[in-house]
């Protein structure tokens, strides 16, 4: 092992370590109010730098969450500053991930007519790390917009048919877009995965990352069981890699009537959680099944990119719950049920 | 010296003596009580918290740090009384605090302003033109630095920001838009985050001189929070012996109810039980007797059978007493086994005397532990004053003072010590003579190992633990074995006698191996009890073995470990050298200039700092790993007496 690897692993165990414990996140879901909220956060090691200079008493919820996506997407950034090697195509990987968000939701606002909102909900610390215009993106008032602006962009190439179709008929297929970027996406983290990993630390991240996509995959299978699709229709909407969901266990999940009958079929094919755990809905369950995952294969693993991407997974699993928390204090929900929302 | 020895109390007595019979533990400092096994005293509500709390604040209002003080008189006051003179204190500082605090809030607000008027320096038209514009409104404000490039994508909106000053993460300026776009501009600007700063309605000149006017009245403002901050002092001063003697009494009485709650209150009979060391027995029940319609039931715990709750407290002289810390740091010994504090004292200042070995530093490190321990309550100070003194007799007899190794003669320079040890001649370094340091390490270790199986084994026999004593790894078994075995390397290794011969081996060396193996159906044997799980005769096998080649192997292990005494001995000199090399006084002739004595006097405090520390902490590893290993758990609990003591509430 290099000793860049086990500085990334020390590096990466070091981050986590600054992670809310279970209690600060009780006492977070205790506050009544959005600024005692960002006044405790102010006060934590991972969140403090970005939310020194704010006004706990007068921040804006949105605001709020801002700041943090930045503190977040800042500990990735000072990654690839910090290793040359593997975290920049993870943080070429992030970038791109956001990228697509934020296209979804520039074609979302032509759709609706309503572009401003993108503007402002757009992360401003993105605008200089992507490859895509995004500032002009806010200024596209048709679906023609859209493709000249994306012109010569991966997203641009994948959505060129969609974006032509649309402009043509007035109407856009949103999911098809979200399936085709994030099938991309997922796509071009494999064949970096397979271009800058080797042996063992090949197979252990690969692993770690299809058994991230099982869990995605589960959810989207369960939401188009919901929509009334077959096995077959839910398939064609998954992302098309696989690591333990075989075609007959999809068939299986679409039987289940509810979470727990979902959890058994899931613990049928290995994936097991916490017995004594309850889960309101399905993500919930997913995610923890993941997140702890994550959370052992990050203490036990020695291969520096799965310590690294079990990392990134349970830092943005931290940044779901503040930000489920946060939405919680916001409208007035006891601790006790935001803290059955938040997977920890 | 040793375990102190306790009684088990109990007390009993008329349901309206409660408090007067628990405060009188309290004062005593020396019961500890037990919870009734159906205690039912805390049904109450605790009276006096609330007004204990309501004084608490109003003394920390003032600035007062709550101390302890003579309150006999109060405690029988009714609680009615003590209310009232809780509230008469508490108003007359109430009406001044909240004046305090509205000026600290005024003051807070307008620094506040300040420091965004700061931001707008480069503003020069005044507010009250900017702000009274028919056809344009003005915001002034702060906005993420961030989002500033998304103002471009609103250039067509009418809406223009212009930037005065910018912090990497905030931009501060005004943004003009027309008057009947102020609302979509307002909620646009608001969705960027923009927080507007709403300037107070006097300040109507421009921002340089807004500025200026802020100044003033923050000085003002600061100027009148400083009168009623005396007015506090002045009402601190005179009131500070009263509120003292009531907050105390108020604890005391909270104390002492929250204290029911672990007594039997039943028929107008109140009944509670503790512990108390012997000696203090009489005087606590004498005490407890005088209140009247109270009794005392004295129990001495037999140290052979104790009860599982008796609480240990060790009492040691004087020189031992500071030693004391290490083992409650490592577990207080369990009641009526051995106080190992003196053999701590003992082995810890001698160990560190020899690794540490110098006069002038040690003396140094006496001397600051003597200061600590006037100055301060720090537990090591009183263990450096003495670890110090052997410091300073051990560079007696190397000769070491300061790392100077010409001012005095060592003891040990004879010539027959050394003819002894097998030198031709004297060395003339402590390196050349390397070799028989790490042996005399060595031998130390050894001697303390053998010891350290000796308490053990005389501490199995008198707990009847004979099984213990006899055949386990620090037992009898182990003590042969050991031995034998360093006097077989010994002779044979450095007199050349070969001892190990198959009747020395098998006797001394194979069968206690054999013993300790079979130890638990002997020991079954002796104490005449079976197992109570059935074990396989595989596992049987195995388990033992792997505990017996755990066991040969401590042995090895843990009498290496001993060779730090002589690594440090050289590690200590060595340093030194560095110190002399640096100071250019080890060659013949040096002179000694002002620059000499800086670096010596430098060299002589990094090596007391690093290498002193070093050689604590690795003496107290050897006391932790290897001596109390062999002997000693930890399985003892405290003795903490009920008292009133305002600690956590400071």
């Amino acid at each position: 092992m290099s000793l860049s690897q086990n500085s990334v692993i020390a590096r990466s165990r070091a981050v986590y370590g600054r992670s809310l414990t279970v209690d600060d996140i009780s006492r977070l879901c205790a506050m009544t109010s959005v600024s005692q909220a960002a006044a405790f956060l102010k006060n934590t090691d991972r969140y403090g730098n970005v939310l020194a200079d704010i006004e706990p008493a007068t921040i804006h919820r949105g605001q709020l969450e801002a700041l943090l996506d930045k503190a977040v997407f800042g500990i990735f950034d000072s990654f690839r500053r910090f290793d040359l090697t593997e975290s920049r195509w993870f943080f070429r990987a992030i970038v791109s991930r956001l990228e697509a968000e934020q296209v979804l939701i520039a074609v979302q606002g032509v759709a609706d007519g309503s572009t401003d909102s993108y503007i402002t909900a757009l992360p401003a610390f993105l605008i200089e790390k992507s490859g895509i215009q995004l500032l002009e993106l806010g200024r596209a008032q048709s679906f023609a917009d859209i493709g000249r602006i994306l012109a010569g962009t991966r997203c641009g190439r994948i959505l060129e048919p969609l974006l032509t179709e649309a402009q043509a008929t007035g109407k856009v297929n949103i999911r098809e877009c979200e399936r085709r970027l994030y099938t991309d996406y997922y796509l071009a983290c494999m064949k970096s995965l397979e271009k800058n990993c080797r042996g063992s630390a090949k197979t252990e991240l690969k692993r770690a990352f299809l058994k991230s996509i099982d869990m995605k995959n589960v959810v989207t299978c369960c939401r188009m069981k919901a929509f009334g699709f077959t096995p077959e229709a839910a398939a064609a909407q998954m992302i098309p890699f696989r690591y333990r969901l075989s075609r007959e266990a999809v068939e299986d999940l679409m039987k289940q009537p509810d979470t727990d009958s979902i959890r058994r079929s899931l613990e049928q094919i290995g994936f097991r959680t916490d017995a004594s755990a309850q889960f309101a809905a399905v993500e919930q369950l997913t995610e923890r099944i993941s997140l702890e995952y994550f959370r052992r294969t990050m203490r036990l693993s020695r291969n520096s990119s799965t310590v690294y991407f079990c990392l990134i997974e349970c830092l943005e699993n931290e940044l779901r719950n503040i930000k489920t928390i946060i939405e919680g204090i916001r409208y007035g929900v006891p601790a006790g049920g935001i803290m059955e929302m938040l997977v920890i | 010296m040793g375990i102190e020895k306790m009684s088990l109390i109990s007390v009993e007595g008329d349901s309206s003596r409660i408090d007067k019979a628990l405060l009188t533990c309290c004062e005593s400092r020396s019961f500890q009580m037990t919870e009734a096994p159906d205690r039912n005293g805390s049904a109450e509500q605790n009276p006096w918290s609330a007004i204990y709390e309501k004084l608490r604040s109003t003394a920390s209002a003032l600035g007062m740090k709550p101390e302890l003080r003579s309150c006999s008189g109060l405690t029988d006051a009714p609680p009615e009384e003590l209310s009232q003179r809780v509230e008469a204190l508490s108003s007359g500082v109430r009406a001044i605090q909240k004046e305090h605090e509205e000026m600290a809030a005024s003051i807070r607000e307008l620094r506040q302003t300040e420091a965004c008027v700061q931001h707008l320096l480069g503003l020069d038209v005044s507010f009250q033109d900017l702000f009274s514009l028919k056809y344009v409104k003005a915001r002034v404000g702060r906005l993420p630095a961030d989002n500033l490039q998304k103002l471009d994508y609103y250039a067509d909106r009418c809406i223009h920001f212009i930037q005065y000053d910018k912090s990497p993460e905030w931009v501060w300026g005004i943004y003009l838009t027309p008057a009947d776009s102020a609302e979509f501009a307002d909620a646009l600007m608001k969705s960027l985050f923009f927080e507007r700063i709403r300037l107070p309605d006097y300040l109507d000149a421009d921002a340089r001189t807004s500025d200026e006017i802020l100044k003033h009245a923050i000085d003002d403002e600061e100027k009148l929070d400083e009168q009623l901050e005396s007015q506090l002092a002045d009402y601190r001063n005179s009131h500070q012996e009263e509120i003292m003697t009531l907050l105390s009494a108020l604890k005391t009485l909270s104390d002492c109810f929250e204290l029911r709650k672990m007594a039997l209150i039943s028929g107008g009979r109140f009944s509670f039980s503790g512990y108390c060391p012997a000696r203090f027995t009489k005087q606590l029940a004498d005490s407890l007797g005088s209140i009247g319609g109270v009794q005392v039931v004295i129990v001495p715990v037999n140290p052979k059978k104790p009860p599982a709750d008796v609480p240990v407290k060790l009492r040691n002289n004087a020189v031992f007493r500071p030693f004391e810390m290490f083992v409650k740091m490592y577990g207080l010994p369990a009641y009526g086994s051995f106080d190992p504090t003196p053999y701590v004292a003992v082995t810890y200042c001698l160990m560190f005397g020899i690794m540490f070995g110098d006069v002038g530093q040690g003396l140094v490190v006496s001397l600051l532990g003597l200061i600590l321990s006037k100055f301060t309550k720090n537990g090591l100070a009183p263990i450096m004053t003495r670890i110090g003194l052997f410091s300073a007799a051990f560079g007696v007899l190397y000769g070491s003072v300061f790392g100077i190794e010409t001012l005095i003669t060592p003891f040990f320079h004879r010539e027959n010590v050394w003819r002894f040890l097998g030198y031709t001649k004297q060395p003339e370094n402590i390196f050349q003579a390397a070799t028989s340091l790490l042996i005399a390490a060595l031998m130390i270790g050894i001697v303390l190992i053998v010891l350290s199986m000796l308490f053990n084994t005389v501490l199995n026999f008198r707990r009847r633990k004979f099984g213990e004593a006899l055949f386990s790894v620090n037992g009898v078994a182990g003590l042969v074995f050991y031995i034998s075995l360093v006097a077989a390397a010994v002779g044979t290794f450095m007199f050349g006698a070969d001892m190990f011969s198959p009747a020395y081996v098998v006797c001394l060396l194979v069968v206690p191996l054999a013993v300790i193996f079979f130890k638990h159906p002997l020991s079954g044997l002796i104490s005449g009890t079976k197992p109570t799980e059935k074990v396989s005769v595989g596992n049987f096998i195995i388990e033992n073995f792997i505990e017996l080649f755990e066991a040969a192997l401590s042995f090895l292990s843990n009498t290496m470990s001993y060779l730090r005494i002589g690594g440090f001995v050289l590690s200590h000199a060595g340093m030194m050298l560095v110190v002399a090399q640096l100071a250019g006084t080890n060659a013949p002739g040096a002179e000694i200039t002002a620059g000499t004595v800086i670096v010596y006097i430098i060299g002589n405090l990094v090596v007391m700092g690093i290498e002193g520390l070093l050689v604590g902490i690795q003496v107290l590893r050897l006391e932790f790993y290897e001596i109390f290993n062999r002997f000693y758990d930890g399985s003892g609990k405290a003795f903490r007496p009920v008292e009133i003591s305002f600690g956590a509430d400071k």
